[in-house]
């Protein structure tokens, strides 16, 4: 299935493509997504399936759909 | 010690400048700067005064680690009686105002009265004096007031922190702007200078700051940087600066629109990191010319803009098509989305309106929007504006409101009042988007309910700076984890605040690493866990300040539209703020009862009885 993975004030070094397509094997999950985007560190970030909050601990049993849009931040603080 | 041990106390009905020794049992107490000058405050003055009557007390105050090479050991915060809230006001600016104080060979200078003619204080080192301020910079914008002091003392490396003219006119939100646009911003501690007749402090030092253990301090500062500066988080802030934050709120949906009718802002991408750094068609330059660094400060998170020359704004006016500083993120929230202004020219405009004439930019783009809705549905009309269309999303209602806003002239002297007095005056009082009626930061408490609770039990009212609810609330925590979260981060910032230390190096530090920094520095064994009791020591006195001015638990909400309008959009859809479970627990947490007030026995932990 492709979802769409959209990457978002990514901190250097960050990965190319900010938007970019993503063909993962049904049954993948939001961390399976997450490991593949070549981040550096994928678990301190933080993730929007379709507009909803997927936290930390729930990802690895967050099951993907075909044409879903994964958002990916990293949490910075304010200023 | 770090400490100067030394005061300069300031009177300004008298004319007097005297030194004092600093109570080192409070420094041991309060650590300094945010916590030390608060106790200062309460002990000098009646918490119920007017904040703009002669009462009121006026604290300019750096920590222990202002002034050193601690990486971004700059900082001093002015603390007053807030002019916007009538609440404890803490005030936290960068730039190299503090570093000079320190190198003056002072720890702080607490300012009482009011002078019977506009003056200026001048510190040379250890000499104080305060002169006259008639024909030569009352009157003047902050830019202005730089130069002609500069110039009268033949020295171009005296750090100046002056009101402008929005100060001298009492808008409630004046800021104390230092290095031309740095800013000690929120709650109208401008105001405060203003209503004390006194433009300016001046400082120019030449000596340097002594630490307790030359050789610890080396080495926590130099592990610290080592932490700091090959970081992800701090080259993000030297590349984008905070503006990068507008793609994650834009994305989360907890981007204040059109005052917080909406939550997402169609047009984010023009306004934002990337639109920033972008060429332009019209003359080939980007908006963002360089990045800059405060005192000591390994990150250079500060931007450097230029408008471009050819935009409507600047016409007419080339001091404005000069580089300056340039949008941050909370400026750009609230010159922008806040007020539906998706145009970054005239954003940065606005930014350099606020900067020359010392206003709070996140409360003056607040109050206009509030204005803006006001107008929408009617409560302002054009009669009130002397004509000028208040529509969301007009870039000339946002230019010419920010300098009529500046002068104080006609809607201008409205605008100045800042949001909860405006909505009061034309009848729509929960249009105001405040607490303790303080303007909101960038962030919607709908989405991000951490932030939702932080707002609400902020001692100076709104704050994004006062904990840190970020990373939880990004990544979707529960309710019923955001009370400890809240809690805990305010202390910490409290205690940061009260170092010299900046916030942003937080992201990769923690509380140990300041804490081996501050005890190189000053000795007596400050640990993390000394720390952060110091900082609920500091929160639980700026309460009492608030309490005994007259606030109580009920200031500690929200308003209706985040209680009860849910949001249309992004991560927080259909969702309100739901301070009603957050609060219980968080004052159980605190230690204080049902209405909001510290109970005897964690006034006696924390000995402050």
């Amino acid at each position: 299935m492709n979802i769409t993975v959209k990457m978002v004030a990514i901190r250097p070094p960050a990965p190319p493509q900010p938007e970019r397509k993503m063909e993962l094997p049904e049954g993948a999950t939001v961390a399976d997504a997450l490991a593949g985007l070549g981040l550096a560190k994928p678990d301190s970030h933080a993730t929007l399936l379709n507009d909803e909050s997927v936290p930390a601990g729930t990802r690895a049993g967050k099951l993907l759909k075909a044409n879903d849009i994964l958002t990916v931040f990293p949490p910075i603080h304010g200023g | 010690m770090a400490w100067h041990e030394k005061i300069l106390r300031v009177d300004l009905t008298k004319g007097t400048c005297q030194a004092e020794a600093l109570n080192m049992e409070w420094a041991e107490q309060f650590l300094g700067q945010r916590g030390l000058a608060t106790k200062y405050l309460g002990e000098n003055m009646d918490p119920a005064a007017d904040p703009l009557s002669p009462g009121n007390v006026l604290i300019f105050a750096t920590g222990p680690l202002t002034g050193t090479s601690a990486a971004t050991g700059g900082r001093y915060s002015v603390i007053t009686k807030g002019a916007l809230t009538g609440a404890i006001a803490c005030s936290n600016s960068g730039g190299y105002w503090g570093g000079e104080l320190r190198l003056a060979g002072w720890d702080m200078v607490l300012i009482t009265g009011k002078a019977k003619t506009p003056v200026y204080l001048n510190i040379q080192d250890d000499k104080a004096e305060l002169l006259d301020a008639r024909d030569f910079i009352w009157g003047q914008s902050v830019w202005e007031t730089e130069a002609r002091i500069k110039e009268r003392h033949q020295d171009g490396r005296t750090r100046i922190a002056s009101i402008g003219r929005a100060g001298e006119k009492l808008a409630r939100y004046a800021c104390v702007i230092n290095d031309l646009d740095r800013a000690a911003g929120r709650s109208g501690v401008g105001a405060v200078m203003g209503s004390k007749n006194l433009k300016a402090i001046a400082v120019r030092g030449t000596s340097g700051v002594k630490v307790k253990d030359m050789e610890a301090f080396h080495v926590a500062v130099t592990a610290a940087r080592a932490k700091l500066d090959p970081s992800g988080d701090r080259a993000g802030l030297a590349a984008t600066g905070t503006i990068s934050m507008l793609d994650i709120t834009q994305a989360f949906g907890s981007l204040p629109t059109r005052n917080n009718r909406d939550v997402q802002f169609e047009g984010a991408d023009k306004i934002g990191a990337t639109a920033m750094a972008t060429p332009r068609r019209s003359d080939g330059q980007p908006n963002l010319i360089n990045n800059k660094a405060c005192f000591s400060c390994t990150i250079g998170c500060g931007r450097v803009s230029k408008i471009d020359p050819n935009h409507f704004s600047v016409q007419g006016k080339d001091r404005y098509k000069a580089a300056s500083g340039g949008l941050e993120y909370e400026s750009v929230y609230a010159l922008g989305p806040m007020v539906g202004v998706d145009d970054i020219d005239a954003a940065t405009y606005a930014n350099y309106i606020c900067n020359e004439e010392g206003m709070d930019p996140i409360s003056f783009g607040a109050t206009l929007a509030a204005a803006m809705e006001l107008y929408d549905i009617g409560a302002i009309t054009d009669a009130d504006t002397d004509g000028l269309k208040l529509e969301f999303g007009s870039a000339e209602a946002l230019v010419k409101g920010v300098e009529l806003a500046g002068l104080g002239e006609g809607f201008g002297a409205d605008l100045g009042l800042g949001a909860k007095l405006l909505c009061e005056k034309y009848g729509n009082p929960d249009l105001a988007m405040v607490v303790k009626g303080q303007e909101f930061p960038g962030y919607d408490g709908r989405s991000m309910q951490g932030m939702a609770l932080a707002y609400a039990t902020s001692n100076r009212g709104a704050c994004h700076l006062k904990a840190d609810p970020y990373g939880d609330d990004f990544d979707g925590g529960p309710i019923e984890g955001k009370a400890k979260i809240v809690y805990e981060s305010q202390n910490s910032v409290a205690a940061v605040d009260s170092s010299g230390l900046c916030l942003f190096p937080m992201s990769v530090w923690d509380l140990t690493d300041v804490a081996s920094q501050v005890d190189a520095a000053c000795g007596g064994g400050w640990t993390a866990e000394r720390l952060a009791e110091t900082g609920e020591r500091i929160w639980n006195l700026e309460r009492q300040f608030n309490l005994d001015a007259g606030l109580t638990g009920k200031d500690d909400t929200l308003p209706k539209r985040i209680l009860k309008d849910a949001a249309k959009s992004g991560a927080g859809k259909g969702k309100v703020a739901e301070l009603d479970k957050m609060l219980p627990a968080y004052y159980e947490m605190r230690g204080w009862d049902d209405e909001g007030v510290p109970t005897t026995q964690t006034l006696q932990r924390l000995a402050l009885t």
